[in-house]
């Protein structure tokens, strides 16, 4: 289908008859400049095609100029389907529709019917129509400021391009069936599954509900279970209790206790009559022990008895001999006493000469020490004297050691600064013959004169010679030298001596003294060791000694004397001895007197004590054999023994009869017995309260109907889980139909967008190299795939005005090979676009309007004539079409 | 001379038991159906005009049934102005604390109501019956609790009738329980003139003087002869009894298994169903389908049962069995569909990997296009 004539009077902006004629199959540029009436020509192409002719309201004010009550004409040839027509419409004010074709002409209605038949488009229920409702009108013609817009194909466009396709992939569409079966599963399984594929809404209410009937069965058929149990319970109670009661156990364990508590009351008797058993054998135990002591006790007064009468024999014997005895001795005493006196007479007579005879001697000694002491002493005193004379003579001696080494050193001193001088002093020698006087520091030498400072030499008659010493320090070594001469003699001085060699001779002559002295200091310790005071005390004890002696007579030398001393000493030795033995035999008889006395008066005292006790004796012994004669005593002794045997057996007996009984075993039996009882008792009482709550607590779960509550909820729940089961196995065979319907769905959708991607692409292609179309499921287009997925919103203004461009040129050149298509009209299309881009577009276009027709509407047409395509302006009243623009 | 005698001979009534297989509303009119079916033994037992009705055992379903249903079931006796004899059985054992005890403690019970719990002779006031009640006092006894009637001493000239809650010993098939034994010649070894046995919810004779009443109200498909009660009838001691069976259900219980192969398959279940006569309301069937449809014939199918399922009482269906292949016809009506045919043999092969939800989604699939192309 192509337009070749549009023709536009008082319709908006065109006031004026606008008429393009002669417009060509493939493409053509009708240019015009801004506010001049492109788009308004676009409008007019719309309205004639789409709106009714009688159209009201405000969609027929928008066709009038503005402020102008006129009827909007528009009147347009075109060719389709190989015949030509006429449309022409008028609105507004008698607004009529014409359609002149090979069937004739048609009016108003009619035409309009026949027109919606001829180019297939939707009619608005009222108003003026939109794009939605233009088909593939409204795709293919596109307004000035929306060629960037995406390209979403209208419901219309869709089934158009679906008929218009059939011929290519038949149906794969499925018809309006497939499309109705797809919505209506598609919703249908939402209704049932979320996104996540997890039930929602009803299906999921339909599970909760399964679920909480479920829990609300199981947790009632526990409570029934629960009673069961406690009817269990209650069943083994009672025949627990039916047990109890049928087998009088609890009179059983009376009785037992009864017998036990029987055989305990027995063991007490007998251990009563132990105890009484053994309270009399302790009696008599205790009788027989009086009787045996009475007797023990005559017994042993009657031996008492006889000892006292013994001893009484026994001392008086002894008493007489001992007297006898004692007169022997006392005769041996006295006999003794006299031999003793007589020894000791002659023991003193040879003391006393023995004494004589040693201060004898001892005269003699002392007479000898004097003589030696006094001699020492004498000697020592003249020692003494002569050391004092010698230690006085070197006294007056002053000189001393170190006073001599000091003059020494000074000497040489002296001798060094005179040496050190003299080898500095101007020697001067004289040769003349006339004499001569020398003056100042000179000192005459053999043949002249040694000048040591400033001298003068005056030769008679010749003159005076003055001479100075010049040597390196000379005052220095004068006054060394002066230091030193001071120094001599200022030691000569302190020492007293004129010279070095008197000094040394004094004190030569000193030690020699000093030597002397010492020796008679040590000649006097010699005589008087211990110092000549100590020995002249000695002399006056001596003197004082021999004074006390007895001057004797002259007897011979001291050695007869010594000897003589010896013998007397030896005779009283012996009459020592002789002494002591008489003294010996002497002690001795004494002694056995003194102890025969002793015997005898101890011996007398026990005769007399032993006497009195024999007498008290006999006398209480026969005081009591006259009260209780030994008789009796033996008696009663024999009568309690047998008495203490009898209550031996009976005790005996007694521990046997209760040992017979095992008290251990019979007081276990009675608490065993009695536990038994109290436990019975017990299990008894514990069985009946338990017999009773378990009747109170099945009676209380009896009454609330829990058989009733479980069939009601097993009722309900087998329904719940009925309704779930359904509508689960509807919900997934839905979610099976919808899956497959959108799977053959999307397969045929691709089957179906094969032809259009295989014209989309050689356009993409010289565009947008490597890129692929992404088409979206209701033929939109969603983007390009250039590596990755780029949404259409994503692209640039420029690359989405291209894109939406070529999209276009696609659809139309697959409509076209089909069979017919719509002209692609674009109103000031390709603004974004890059010089490139632009040239590359217009290429395009041209390439695909050898198929179908452009119409480009645009306000720089030159840009367009490099196409070759034909040109057209709009203009006023007048203004056709052919040739360039003027 | 002793009168002759009629007693009405019931059992089995197991008030409160539920109905776990027939959910909702519909198991809840099962469950009170059974009281409701106590209140029509009343009226039985008046338009016999019997002296006395026997129930053999499990009057409640359990124990545990609440106080409300005891007094409920104590109002419906209260239509019957004669004695009714109340036998524990196993369901409602005479325990210590038991529906019994509770019925005394609530002194719910009507004077002509006697419950017989324990094994003593029973002589009903202005009868000549003397009962030999074997009441169960556990839910399980090893021992025949009718071995006492032997022994029992009667007057003479009254009627023994023995009552006994249990299973005839050899005598039962297989799938009864073997609990509680009852001697098979019981009632002619204790010179009884009838027993009156319960536990078998199907009616059963035994022997001429020995029968189960079973359940007056059906509760289970597997039954045999079940909502019936006995009115027994004895001229004199001795005497042979005659029995005739009076039917009580309300409502009745199916088992149908039909194969579906062709088209004209689906019109014979429904005739089926229709044979099962009316009015449907009191029907509780159980369908099993087994065989091949087609898309088509299955919705048909579908069809039949949802109307099936309003008129009975309660349909169950199982459809396990029952395959539905595509057939040609069904890949004809949809070879124009375009994609939608796709789907539909997407669907086919996932059926055929053994993928179960995927023949439901065929057939829903099938369902909603044959209906658009329809309309």
């Amino acid at each position: 289908m192509y337009i070749q004539r549009i023709r536009v009077e008082k319709f908006r902006k065109l006031v004026a008859p606008v008429e393009i004629a002669g417009l060509p199959p493939g493409m053509a540029v009708i240019g015009g400049d801004n506010e001049e009436g492109k788009s308004t020509l676009l409008q007019a192409l719309r309205s004639a095609f789409f709106d009714r002719h009688g159209l009201s309201g405000q969609g027929a004010a928008a066709m009038q100029p503005l402020g102008q009550k006129v009827a909007p004409e528009v009147e347009v040839d075109f060719h389709l389907a190989g015949h030509d027509y006429r449309l022409k419409k008028r609105f507004c004010h008698r607004a009529a529709a014409r359609l002149e074709g090979p069937d004739g002409v048609l009016e108003d209605e009619a035409a309009e019917d026949a027109l919606q038949g001829l180019l297939g488009f939707e009619r608005p229920g009222r108003g003026a129509s939109d794009t939605l409702h233009h088909g593939l009108w409204g795709l293919l013609w596109v307004s000035q400021g929306t060629t960037f817009a995406p390209v979403e194909p209208s419901e219309g466009a869709r089934h158009a391009l679906g008929e218009a396709l059939e011929d290519d992939v038949g149906q794969v569409l499925g018809g309006a069936i497939g499309q109705q079966l797809l919505q209506l599963f598609g919703d249908w399984r939402d209704r049932y599954w979320g996104r996540s594929g997890r039930p929602v809404q009803e299906l999921k209410k339909a599970a909760e509900a399964s679920t909480e009937h479920g829990e609300a069965l199981i947790a009632a058929r526990r409570r029934l279970a629960d009673y069961d149990d406690l009817l269990q319970q209650m069943e083994r109670v009672g025949v627990e209790l039916a047990r109890f009661h049928s087998e009088e156990r609890l009179a059983e364990m009376r009785s037992r206790h009864s017998a036990a508590a029987a055989r305990a009351a027995e063991l007490k008797g007998l251990k009563e009559a132990l105890r009484e058993a053994k309270a009399r054998r302790e009696t008599a135990a205790l009788h027989l022990q009086q009787a045996e002591r009475h007797w023990t006790t005559r017994q042993e007064l009657a031996q008492a008895a006889r000892e006292a009468r013994q001893d009484v024999t026994d001392l008086t014997v002894r008493d007489e001999a001992l007297k006898a005895t004692l007169q022997t001795q006392e005769g041996a005493l006295a006999e003794s006493a006299a031999a003793l006196e007589q020894a000791r007479a002659g023991r003193e007579a040879a003391r006393r000469e023995e004494r004589r005879l040693g201060l004898l001697i001892r005269r003699r000694e002392l007479e000898d020490e004097q003589r030696r002491l006094t001699d020492q002493r004498n000697k020592a005193r003249a020692a003494r004297e002569a050391a004092a004379a010698a230690r006085r003579e070197a006294a007056g001696l002053t000189v001393e050691a170190d006073g001599v080494a000091a003059l020494r050193g000074a000497e040489g001193n002296l001798a060094r600064a005179t040496d050190r001088l003299s080898a500095a002093a101007t020697e001067v020698t004289v040769a003349v013959a006339v004499p001569l006087e020398i003056t100042g520091d000179a000192v005459p030498l053999d043949s002249g004169y040694r000048v040591t400072g400033q001298a003068e030499l005056e030769l008679a008659g010749v003159g005076r010679i003055g001479i100075r010493a010049g040597g390196t320090d000379l005052p220095a070594l004068q006054q060394a030298l002066a230091e030193a001469g001071e120094g001599r003699a200022g030691l000569l001085e302190r020492l007293g001596v004129t010279g070095l060699a008197q000094a040394e001779r004094q004190l030569a002559r000193k030690g020699e003294l000093q030597g002397a002295a010492t020796y008679q200091e040590s000649l006097v310790e010699v005589f008087a060791p211990q110092g000549l005071d100590a020995l002249e005390e000695r002399l006056t004890d001596i003197a004082a000694g021999l004074a006390g002696l007895p001057e004797g007579e002259d007897e011979g030398g001291l050695e007869v004397l010594r000897d003589a001393h010896h013998a007397a000493r030896q005779a009283l030795e012996e009459q020592e001895r002789v002494v002591s033995a008489a003294e010996g035999r002497h002690g001795e008889g004494r002694d056995k007197v003194q102890g025969a006395r002793e015997e005898s008066t101890r011996i007398q005292g026990r005769l007399r004590e032993r006497l009195a006790q024999a007498e008290r004796v006999d006398k209480r012994l026969v005081e009591e054999r006259e009260e209780v004669g030994d008789g009796e005593l033996a008696r009663r002794v024999a009568e309690q023994r047998a008495a203490r045997d009898a209550a031996d057996s009976a005790l005996q007996a007694a521990e046997t009869a209760v040992a017979n009984l095992d008290p251990e075993e019979v007081q276990q039996a009675v608490a065993d017995a009695g536990r038994a009882v109290a436990r019975t008792e017990k299990q008894l009482q514990d069985l009946e309260t338990r017999h009773g709550e378990l009747r109170a607590a099945l009676r209380a779960l009896g009454q609330q109907g829990l058989a009733e509550q479980v069939v009601e909820l097993e009722r309900k729940a087998a329904e719940a889980e009925r309704r779930h089961r359904a509508l689960e196995r509807e919900a997934t065979a839905v979610r099976l139909v919808a899956e497959a319907l959108e799977e053959a769905a999307r397969n045929a959708r691709e089957a179906y967008l094969q032809p259009l991607l295989g014209r989309l692409q050689p356009y993409l292609d010289a565009v947008f190299p490597g890129a692929r179309p992404v088409i979206g499921e209701t033929l939109e287009m969603a983007g390009l795939a250039r590596g990755h997925e780029e949404g259409f919103e994503q692209l640039s203004i420029g690359a989405r005005e291209q894109l939406a461009i070529l999209t276009r040129l696609a659809f139309a050149d697959l409509l076209a090979q089909e069979g017919e298509s719509p002209p692609v009209i674009l109103d000031d299309a390709l603004v974004y676009a890059d010089e490139g881009r632009f040239e590359t577009m217009k290429a395009l276009l041209s390439r695909s309007a050898r198929r179908h027709q452009v119409l480009i509407l645009t306000c720089r047409p030159r840009e367009y004539l490099s196409l070759g395509a034909e040109q057209f302006r709009l203009y006023g009243w007048g203004a056709t079409a052919g040739g360039p623009p003027r | 001379m002793p009168m002759a005698v009629r007693f009405l001979h019931t059992a089995d009534w197991q008030i409160g038991k539920g109905f776990g297989t027939v959910p909702g509303d519909k198991g809840a009119a099962l469950r009170n159906q059974r009281l409701e079916t106590v209140g029509r033994l009343a009226d039985v037992a008046n338009q016999q005009g019997v002296d006395a009705v026997l129930v053999a055992g499990d009057v409640f379903d359990a124990q545990t049934v609440s106080d409300e249903t005891l007094r409920r079931v104590m109002e419906k006796l209260r239509r019957f102005a004669g004695p009714w004899v109340m036998l524990p059985g196993n369901h409602d054992a005479a325990l210590a604390e038991s529906v019994w005890t509770r019925l005394e403690a609530l002194g719910a019970r009507p004077d002509n109501v006697h419950a017989a719990l324990t094994p003593d002779i029973l002589r009903l006031p202005g009868t000549d019956l003397a009962i030999l009640p074997a009441p169960l006092q556990r839910r399980h006894e090893p021992a025949d609790l009718t071995a006492w009637f032997a022994a029992a001493e009667t007057p003479p000239g009254v009627f023994r009738v023995g009552l006994a809650h249990g299973s005839i010993t050899d005598f039962l098939p297989a799938e009864a329980e073997r609990h509680n034994p009852v001697e098979r010649t019981r009632a002619a070894t204790a010179g009884l003139d009838y027993l009156a046995l319960g536990d078998w919810h199907g009616t059963l004779r035994v022997d001429g003087r020995t029968w189960y009443a079973g359940t007056p109200e059906t509760d289970r498909f597997r039954s045999r002869a079940p909502g019936n009660a006995l009115v027994v009838e004895l001229d004199g001691p001795g005497a042979e009894p005659r029995v005739e069976t009076v039917s009580t259900t309300r409502f009745h219980w199916h088992t149908l298994e039909h194969r579906l192969a062709e088209a004209a398959d689906v019109a014979v279940l429904e005739d089926r169903l229709k044979a099962l006569g009316e009015p449907f309301d009191r029907h509780v069937v159980a369908l099993t389908l087994t065989g091949v449809t087609g898309l088509a014939q299955r919705v048909a199918v579908d069809g039949v049962l949802e109307a099936w399922r309003a008129r009975c009482h309660f349909l169950d269906v199982d459809d396990s069995g029952l395959a539905t292949a595509a057939t040609e016809a069904d890949l004809a009506a949809m070879e124009d569909s375009g994609f939608v045919a796709d789907a539909a043999a997407i669907l086919r092969r996932r059926r055929d990997e053994g993928e179960a939800a995927a023949g439901d989604a065929l057939q829903m699939l099938f369902a909603e296009y044959r209906r658009r192309r329809t309309d």
